[in-house]
């Protein structure tokens, strides 16, 4: 798992960590690798299941408002990413800022691809976004 | 398969007709056959109220041809022409709702070869008819005068269209008459159609099925008044005396009936007085849905109840008497029948025209609504049979609430479905938080999830499916009782 993550957030090579890197390889990256998945699954089950079909709201469906889910989402990856970072006591530098942007990118990366495997589940969200 | 024969006379006919078809696209059910074929018998081709009934009536048919045969929903009954009762396409009868008189474009005088009678016969026409009789234009039909409509509708028994419906007349079909008393058309062809197809010595085929099938009628008496006005040849003050001569001569004359509906009210504001063409196009009213719940009532009788005791004679009373009929006003078997049905059909019709074009939802999107509302022709027919301005659901509501006496179950002027019923609004719970009674909100819940559960390809189709499940759902749920 932990080979996953790192792979995922050094994709795409530069920036790298800084000097204490051993902390976002070994717990940064799974932690919020993990608490980004989470995280955008459960959005996607509020949107899709609680609020589309358990709540029987079915004027939250547009695209619009799976937007706002989706944005919400990104930006909650963004603060997760520089609170692990923190919380690990991660040396500050500019590249936490560039994982919490990644971070978000991957964050709306799940949500669509939770959104497009589980909408058909829903009642009154089944064709959004499209 | 059973078939009703429905003969609407004159213009009376014409809107009970029109009355009927709405309860049939409202879902009301019609036991005991499986297709009616009703033929408009009026001399009066331009007939304002005959036309837009034909014109609903074919809005009708292509709608139920659309959808076939179903267990229940809006639009089940199949409604059809005389020629499309049968696979022979060389019966001589066109594809028609109304009787073909050919253009009967002459005075009656004409049409009796008055000026060829021998003297002693002209002074028998003049004894029997009016000069105004013998120089009205028969192209209007006949002008509230029974006694020359009896001389002209002799020649149906002898058309091509009678002939036809002999031939096919087949054990188990039955026949209905709807007519007026007070008129000219519909009282002088009621008694005449039923004596021919009775008539012992007929020479129209299948006489004995004829002479056997069960025959019921509505005889409306008057119910309306027109305005007087000098030099107009109807004088609806003449109505109470035509329906006592009338009834007098159905006491003793009228043989081979079943089930006989009386109807009647008592005239408020008088109607535009129009003997007929065009301008003949009264605004629908209460009694002519009562007279289309009578053909609804002599269907619901088993043909062991019809022949015991015959002739059943019928007539109707209001649960209360109001000037302003709504569903708490009417008697609890009528209530029943159509209270929860005509609530279903203008949901229905309500909602195709607030939300419908312009819903964004699964249920819209699966039925590819947005192109199928422009572009498809059964869509935009359906589109005319609710809110036509000419003969739609929406129009014919409106005429029924604005006639006197009115028969206003529903506030046709909200948008609320909460409150469209009126004197019961939809109660809503405080706790509800998201399901405001019956709210756009849980209409559209309930299509996406109906939308779901019903497998039907045809989208046509599905969307009449959708629409009647959650109309009936929304009643049961949030209306509960009228």
């Amino acid at each position: 798992m932990k080979a996953f993550f790192r792979f995922l957030y050094e994709i795409i090579g530069s920036p790298q960590p800084p000097a204490d890197t051993p902390v976002y390889r070994d717990v940064i990256f799974p932690n919020i690798g993990l608490l980004n998945l989470g995280l955008s699954l459960a959005l996607v089950v509020v949107f899709y299941y609680v609020i589309n079909r358990a709540m029987g709201v079915a004027t939250f469906n547009k695209g619009r408002h799976w937007g706002i889910f989706f944005f919400l989402n990104a930006v909650l990856a963004f603060i997760i990413a520089i609170w692990q970072a923190n919380a690990q006591q991660a040396t500050e530098h500019s590249y936490i800022y560039w994982l919490a942007t990644w971070n978000a990118v991957l964050g709306m990366l799940w949500f669509f691809l939770f959104s497009l495997l589980l909408r058909r589940g829903s009642t009154n969200a089944s064709t959004t976004p499209f | 398969m059973a078939k009703l024969f429905l003969f609407g006379i004159g213009g009376t006919g014409s809107r009970v007709i029109r009355s009927l078809t709405m309860l049939l696209a409202s879902g009301v059910e019609l036991p005991n056959c499986d297709r009616v074929v009703p033929i408009i018998i009026d001399p009066d081709a331009h007939n304002g109220d005959m036309n837009r009934t034909v014109a609903l009536l074919q809005s009708y048919q292509q709608v139920h041809r659309r959808l076939g045969q179903q267990e229940e929903g809006f639009f089940k009954t199949d409604i059809s022409t005389l020629s499309n009762i049968s696979a022979d396409a060389n019966g001589g009868v066109k594809d028609t709702f109304i009787f073909d008189f050919g253009g009967i474009n002459q005075s009656f005088r004409q049409y009796l070869h008055y000026d060829q009678l021998s003297v002693d016969s002209k002074a028998m026409v003049e004894l029997l008819f009016t000069q105004d009789n013998l120089e009205s234009p028969l192209t209007i039909g006949f002008r509230g005068s029974p006694n020359v409509g009896s001389v002209v509708l002799n020649k149906v028994v002898e058309s091509p269209e009678m002939r036809f419906f002999a031939d096919n007349f087949q054990e188990g079909d039955r026949v209905f008459f709807v007519s007026s008393i007070f008129g000219g058309t519909g009282a002088a062809g009621f008694p005449l159609l039923l004596k021919n197809l009775k008539d012992p010595n007929t020479r129209l085929s299948n006489a004995r099925y004829l002479r056997d099938a069960l025959t019921g009628a509505v005889t409306v008496m008057p119910y309306f008044a027109l305005q007087s006005e000098e030099n107009q040849v109807i004088d609806s003050n003449n109505f109470l005396t035509k329906t006592k001569a009338a009834l007098s001569y159905y006491e003793h004359n009228l043989q081979g009936l079943d089930a006989l509906y009386y109807l009647a009210d008592t005239p408020d504001t008088p109607y535009d007085n129009q003997p007929g063409g065009t301008q003949q196009k009264n605004k629908a009213h209460l009694i002519e849905l009562l007279a289309a719940l009578s053909i609804v009532d002599f269907m619901q009788y088993s043909d062991a109840e019809l022949r015991s005791g015959a002739p059943h004679f019928h007539e109707y009373g209001l649960g209360s008497d109001s000037m302003e009929v709504q569903f708490g006003h009417l008697p609890d078997e009528t209530r029943e029948l159509i209270a929860k049905h005509l609530t279903q059909l203008l949901y229905f019709s309500r909602y195709h025209k607030q939300h419908l074009p312009d819903d964004k939802a699964p249920y819209h999107d699966n039925l590819k609504l947005d192109y199928a509302l422009r572009n498809e022709p059964i869509f935009r027919e359906l589109n005319n049979l609710l809110h036509s301005p000419e003969f739609g659901v929406d129009q014919w509501l409106n005429e029924l609430s604005q006639n006197r006496r009115a028969f206003r179950p529903f506030d046709l002027t909200t948008e609320d479905f909460n409150a469209m019923i009126a004197g019961k609004p939809v109660e809503k719970k405080w706790n509800d938080f998201f399901n405001k009674g019956l709210s756009h909100n849980y209409i559209l819940d309930n299509l996406n999830k109906a939308d779901k559960s019903i497998n039907e390809p045809d989208n046509f189709k599905k969307l009449l499916a959708l629409f009647y499940d959650v109309t009936d759902k929304a009643f049961e749920e949030k209306v509960k009782v009228v």
